[in-house]
Order: structure tokens, then sequence, then C-alpha cells
């Protein structure tokens, strides 16, 4: 990107009157084609694109400060419009879903899934799901377990973290951490990772 | 709600391929655009950024943003 790309958009942004506003409805312009185009087919079309370009505008304009010049002005703009978006998308698509409803009693195996996964005239595989179901109970916490079972419901990381009053950064390392626990209690058992992988998936 | 076959065989996928993380969510937005243009480019990542890669391999949450960044890049880039 060239210095005076940068400095034009920062500049004119900055800016007062007329100069100003044909920057926003510039910058308005080349968000909304973006935010069309991955609006499209998301999250069953639940928010549209004029429903967060506004809100992308204010918070790219808050955060003009912190451009840093590392990429492009516009691909940095976009970055801020695209996670509001898909964040909205997010919060529409679960808003009526509550973690107590996704976890239930807790994080069991369906019967039939276990019959298909592990029959029981294959010892290994039964064993090797056993150890999975014990392993989930006895080296994970509750918060792990609930975070880990709500993102195999398909919700992420930053809505769980929403529903359960923590931050995102904290949400991934407490899932990352339950998959590092039961990954080692798999080698530690002896099975490597590529056995494991064959048996299940 | 129970676990179904591809549940478990998600939840397999997602142990086996852990590799350690030293990056944040928010650290990973912070150069995901950098990282974006120079994968759009086809441009070989410097050494600092395979953090990044390594992240989103890791986290869903993250990868399903950087691909709507990317299809939205790309429709600017044609818009030009």
């Amino acid at each position: 990107m060239s210095t005076v790309e940068k400095d034009d958009w920062l500049a004119r942004l900055r800016s007062t009157g007329d100069e100003k506003e044909d920057a926003i409805s510039e910058l308005r312009t080349i968000l909304m084609r973006g935010l069309t185009a991955i609006c499209r087919n998301r999250y069953d079309n639940r928010v549209q694109p004029d429903d967060v370009v506004q809100d992308a505008l204010l918070k790219i304009l808050d955060k003009l400060d912190t451009f840093e010049g590392r990429s492009k002005f516009t691909t940095w703009a976009m970055t801020i419009a695209v996670r509001g978006a898909i964040g909205e998308m997010r919060r529409r698509h679960f808003k009526d879903v509550s973690i107590n409803q996704l976890v239930g009693d807790g994080m069991q195996f369906e019967p039939a899934a276990v019959q298909e996964l592990a029959p029981e005239n294959d010892e290994t595989k039964s064993a090797m799901l056993s150890m999975l179901n014990e392993m989930i109970e006895t080296k994970l916490t509750e918060k792990q377990r609930h975070a880990v079972h709500s993102l195999l419901h398909g919700m992420p990381v930053e809505i769980f973290a929403e529903k359960t009053g923590s931050n995102r950064n904290a949400v991934y390392k407490l899932v990352h951490d339950a998959r590092i626990k039961l990954r080692q209690g798999f080698e530690q058992a002896g099975y490597k990772a590529e056995d494991v992988n064959a048996v299940f998936v | 709600m129970s676990l179904t076959v591809n549940q478990i065989q998600t939840l397999v996928s997602l142990i086996v391929t852990t590799e350690p993380d030293q990056v944040s969510c928010d650290e990973c937005f912070g150069q995901i655009g950098e990282f974006a243009e120079k994968s759009l480019e086809g441009k070989e990542l410097p050494e600092g950024m395979q953090t990044i890669q390594r992240h989103l391999e890791q986290c869903p949450c993250c990868k399903g943003e950087y691909t709507a960044l990317l299809e939205a890049l790309k429709e600017i880039d044609e818009g030009e």
C-alpha cells in the first residue's frame, strides 16, 4: 500500500465537511459491496448489509488511530465490518438457544452413535470410545465440557462467551486446553493421533 | 442433547489435530488483514505469520470470519 493511499483515507476521514462526507460515502459503498457478498447464504440470511454497515462505519471511524498500515486501509476496514457482521449473524442465530438447552444432562453419546462407531464385537473401538467418554468426565472441568459440548452443537466460542459472561479469548483457550488434555490422555494410553483418527473418522 | 456420530467424529478430529497455539483470537484479528492480502496475492507468508495460519487451523470461529473476509475482499477487488 502506498503512503499516499493510507494518508489519503485517514486525512479525508479526519477532515470535516464535504471532504469527510464524500470519504464516508465512498467507504460505505465499498463496505456494502463486501458485506452484500458475505451476507448471502450465511445463517439463513438473517442479517442484511444495511443492518450492519452503519455500525461498522462508526467502529472504523472510532478506531482510525489504531490503523498501523500493515494492510490496505480498505482491507483493514473490511476486517472490522466482516467481524461485526458475522458476529451479528451468529448472535441472531443463537438468540433463543441457551447453554443449558444444548448441554442438557451432560456430554453423553447417543446410543445409536455408540453402536455405529463401536460395535460390541469390536473391542478396540469400544475401548477407545469408552476411554474418550471417561476422559471427558474425569479430565475436563464442567466449564470445559459445556464449552466443548456447545461448540459441537455449532455454537461459536464468541457466542458461548457472551452467554456465559466470559470473553472470546478466554473461551478459545478453555476449549483448546480441553483438546490438549484429551489428546494427551490418548497418547498416555499408547494411542497415537493417527490411530485414533483412523478408528473414528 | 447427546452427541451424534458426526459430532463425536468432529470431537475426535478436533482432538487429534490439536497443536500448540500461542495466538489469541484478538491477536489473530489484529493481523488477519495483512494475512488475507498475502494469501490473495499468493505470496509466501513471513515467518511471524505462520502463527496466524496455525491459529486459523485450530479456531473454527476465526476461520469462519477469515473465509468471509476473503470473499468480501475478492468482491471489492473485482469491483475496483
